[in-house]
């Protein structure tokens, strides 16, 4: 699909338009599912540096970014986390991502699916906000 | 559909998500009638414009993303599209695609 990006020159606003969820930045920090393993793959991609310790009081949810993109990605579900002062993360996926044989109703469907499924595995003392449109802007 | 929209507070940002078409201003500005206006309405289209303070001369005509129905896929939505929008213009040769775009209004 042809996406033109037409993010202002002189400024630096961001924006995105997605079905999805709203979850607390600390909720997801808080979790200890999910931030075993986040640990577990910090600590596997400094390997080779010695001098590395991970320190629980040290973790911003910066530092977990990645890792929380890779993970919904396995569920087709790319994250969009906000200005970085926010508190919310969004999980879900763009309007634009609906397929050509895919129904509005399906596509919904699909996400919720997903979403649930990432949860349970990953958050399961989250319970996930009822899906809905989330359109955001901002200016960096 | 439900839509939460979530501008910044500290901020007046315009975004948009949609799939459209687009045209000149210039030929915008030529075709904007009440009757134009009011046949965009009834194709269920409308317009966009670009970040004027940005000195573009785009004007985008089709319908946001979050517009799609129900019972709809993604294939008859932008064919439904294009099918009004090339009428509405009356154009046969036009350009589709999705765009995207904020800008931060000061």
């Amino acid at each position: 699909m042809k996406i033109r990006n037409g993010f202002v020159s002189n400024s630096s606003s961001s924006s995105f338009c997605i079905y999805g969820v709203s979850v607390d930045k600390s909720s997801i920090m808080e979790e200890k599912t999910f931030m075993d393993f986040a640990k577990k793959e910090i600590n596997v991609i400094n390997q080779n540096d010695d001098d590395f310790e991970i320190n629980d009081e040290d973790l911003n949810f910066d530092m977990i970014n990645d890792i929380l993109d890779a993970i919904l990605n396995d569920f087709n579900l790319p994250g969009s986390y906000g200005p970085y002062d926010w508190n919310t993360a969004y999980i879900g996926r763009s309007w634009q991502g609906i397929k050509g044989k895919e129904t509005a109703d399906e596509f919904k469907e699909n996400v919720q699916k997903n979403i649930e499924e990432f949860f349970k595995k990953y958050l399961p003392g989250i319970k996930p906000d009822e899906c809905q449109t989330h359109q955001e802007a901002w200016h960096d | 559909m439900k839509i939460r929209n979530g501008f910044v507070s500290n901020s007046s940002s315009t975004s948009f998500c949609i799939y459209a078409a687009e045209i000149t201003q210039d030929e915008f500005d030529a075709l904007d009638t009440q009757e134009f206006g009011q046949k965009m309405k009834e194709l269920g289209l409308r317009d966009w414009c670009s970040n004027p303070d940005r000195g573009d001369n785009e004007v985008f005509i089709g319908r946001s993303w979050d517009s799609v129905k129900d019972d709809e896929t993604g294939k008859q939505f932008k064919e439904s599209i294009q099918k009004s929008v090339k009428e509405l213009l009356g154009k046969d040769k036009l350009e589709f695609f999705s765009h995207e775009d904020s800008w931060y209004n000061g």
